[in-house]
């Protein structure tokens, strides 16, 4: 809070009593009070005057806000009915009983998807900003609550024969640049581990391509920004079986460009399946056993010792590993009530489960359709 | 000598005369979370009534109130909802900028977000007024940029 012993001490008195409501509010304290606004308000307010509708342009203004938004997490969800319908909804997910997340306060976005065909995958969402992977030469950035949107250069991918290959892409912040990232895993041909990284940077028009992925086989359905990194799952030998896979953290430096290993929990137990992801800002991993699945956050980014066991989920209501589409969405504040997002008979059901006392409940029900959920919160930034 | 020093601030009370007059008094580690406050005690000393010329009898009690329960560590969402539940906008206004003059950061930011929250219903209009900005685009200007921002507008309830 700036010094302003100054500005609150011109006032003008008219005589009356009630002067001091009369009172106005200096620029510099109406930018603090803005900055605590939600979007949808802070541009309605924008039209009050000039100096107003700049602060919404102005970088330092955006990244105070970000401060204040960055703790009000919501959830973004694509839902597609193929060759139908592409919604795009927002939920809160913080202050709120638990089976009100779906009934209050929904956002709904107007958004025309690119691939008309498979429909745009909704890859992550980073201080506001959506990443869609349209399909393996194209992704595009999207800022919903200001409607801006930003197709990013094609992407050139190699062909191997009859593969055609797989991008993984990844989207987050750069502290080393203070800018924001897409960077995409193309791999080929599994067996020669053939791979092509490229980084994009806001602003730019290209994409870059920097040292091969290390010869592994990506196993992520997106690359994992932390701490300025980005980090996939891969995994060693493709000749065992499914049921022995080694599988590895592989995390790229965004400084360096450099890759390294980063030192798995001890999961303490048979691992069937790994998943890793993003929560609280750190790198999280959802290990999967037949019994249940653990959520693991690193709480400091490189250092094994701080990898910490948030919450152990039991595989209820006939989930079974292997046709088990469970998505675990969000771990809520107490570290005790989890989102998940489950499939059964046709159906998705929203469930959040209280590990603490063991039950389930399910908050929202609707036909089965597909489904993207992503954590998500509200910003000014342009892509 | 230090286990005076602190028995003495801990039962220490501070003195603080309002604009229009008023004295009123404050534990010193209230007084403390008030920067200016503190700034002026470093100044004068603490035996001495502190003046604040910018703040007046209607809204100390209130902010003195506040850091009360701050200083006990009480300040909890009911407390602060129960605090602002009977003011009118105007009067957290007051108490907000009060806050400002005082540096007390902790009340300052709870009432930035309470106006922020109060704004909500509100039309530009009324914003406008409340805020004491001239509003200084041209008729064009201003239609325009509601026509681009116009969903922002949809949905709520403006009350005056």
């Amino acid at each position: 809070m700036e010094e302003t012993t100054a500005s609150t001490g011109t006032l003008t008195l008219t005589g009356d009593d009630s002067f001091q409501t009369q009172r106005s509010i200096p620029f510099d304290l109406a930018a603090e009070i803005l900055s605590k606004l939600s979007v949808k308000f802070l541009l309605k307010f924008s039209t009050t005057c000039k100096s107003w509708n700049s602060l919404i342009h102005d970088p330092k203004f955006i990244k105070k806000h970000l401060r204040v938004s960055t703790k009000r997490h919501r959830l973004i969800t694509t839902t597609c009915i193929p060759s139908k319908k592409f919604t795009v909804m927002s939920y809160p997910l913080h202050s709120l009983p638990f089976n009100s997340i779906f009934n209050v306060n929904a956002t709904q976005y107007e958004y025309s998807p690119v691939n008309l065909d498979y429909h745009d995958r909704l890859v992550v969402s980073c201080d506001g900003i959506i990443c869609f992977a349209i399909n393996q030469n194209l992704a595009v950035l999207w800022n919903p609550s200001i409607g801006k949107f930003k197709t990013l250069p094609t992407l050139y991918t190699p062909k191997d024969g009859d593969d055609d290959g797989h991008t993984v892409y990844g989207f987050g912040y750069d502290p080393f640049i203070d800018n924001y990232k897409v960077v995409s895993l193309f791999y080929y041909n599994v067996y020669a581990c053939k791979t092509e990284v490229s980084v994009y940077s806001l602003g730019n028009d290209c994409w870059r391509r920097i040292e091969d992925f290390p010869p592994l086989i990506p196993y992520s359905q997106q690359g994992v920004f932390v701490c300025g990194t980005v980090n996939w799952l891969a995994y060693y030998d493709l000749d065992n079986n499914d049921y022995y896979r080694s599988y590895a953290i592989v995390s790229l430096d965004l400084e360096n460009e450099t890759y390294h290993e980063i030192s798995q929990p001890d999961y303490g137990g048979v691992i069937d399946k790994l998943t890793l992801t993003l929560m609280r800002d750190c790198l999280c991993v959802f290990s999967h056993s037949d019994s249940f699945d653990d959520v693991w956050i690193m709480k400091e980014f490189g250092n094994v010792e701080s990898w910490v066991k948030l919450v152990r989920i039991p595989r209820f209501s006939n989930r079974c590993l292997y046709f088990d589409n469970t998505k675990i969405l969000y771990v809520f504040e107490d570290d005790n009530h989890v989102l998940l997002l489950m499939e059964e008979k046709f159906k998705l059901k929203w469930v959040v489960y209280d590990s603490k006392n063991d039950t389930v409940k399910c908050t929202k029900l609707q036909d089965f359709c597909w489904v993207e959920s992503k954590v998500y919160v509200e910003s000014l930034l342009s892509p | 000598m230090a286990q005076e020093a602190s028995s003495s601030t801990s039962s220490k009370t501070i003195s603080l005369k309002t604009g229009d007059g008023e004295i009123f008094e404050i534990e010193a580690s209230a007084a403390k979370q008030m920067k200016t406050v503190q700034r002026l005690i470093d100044d004068l000393g603490d035996d001495i009534t502190i003046p604040l010329h910018n703040v007046f009898s209607k809204e100390l009690p209130k902010i003195i109130e506040y850091y009360k329960k701050d200083i006990t560590g009480e300040i909890t969402k009911d407390f602060e909802a129960e605090f602002v539940k009977d003011l009118n906008d105007d009067e957290v206004k007051v108490l907000f900028l009060a806050a400002n003059y005082l540096d007390a950061n902790k009340l300052f930011e709870f009432l930035s977000q309470n106006i922020a929250d109060r704004l909500e219903s509100k039309s530009v209009e009324y914003v406008r007024k409340y805020f004491g900005v001239e509003n200084d685009f041209t008729p064009e200007e201003e239609s325009k940029l509601r026509e681009e921002r116009a969903w922002s507008f949809r949905g709520i309830k403006e009350d005056e």
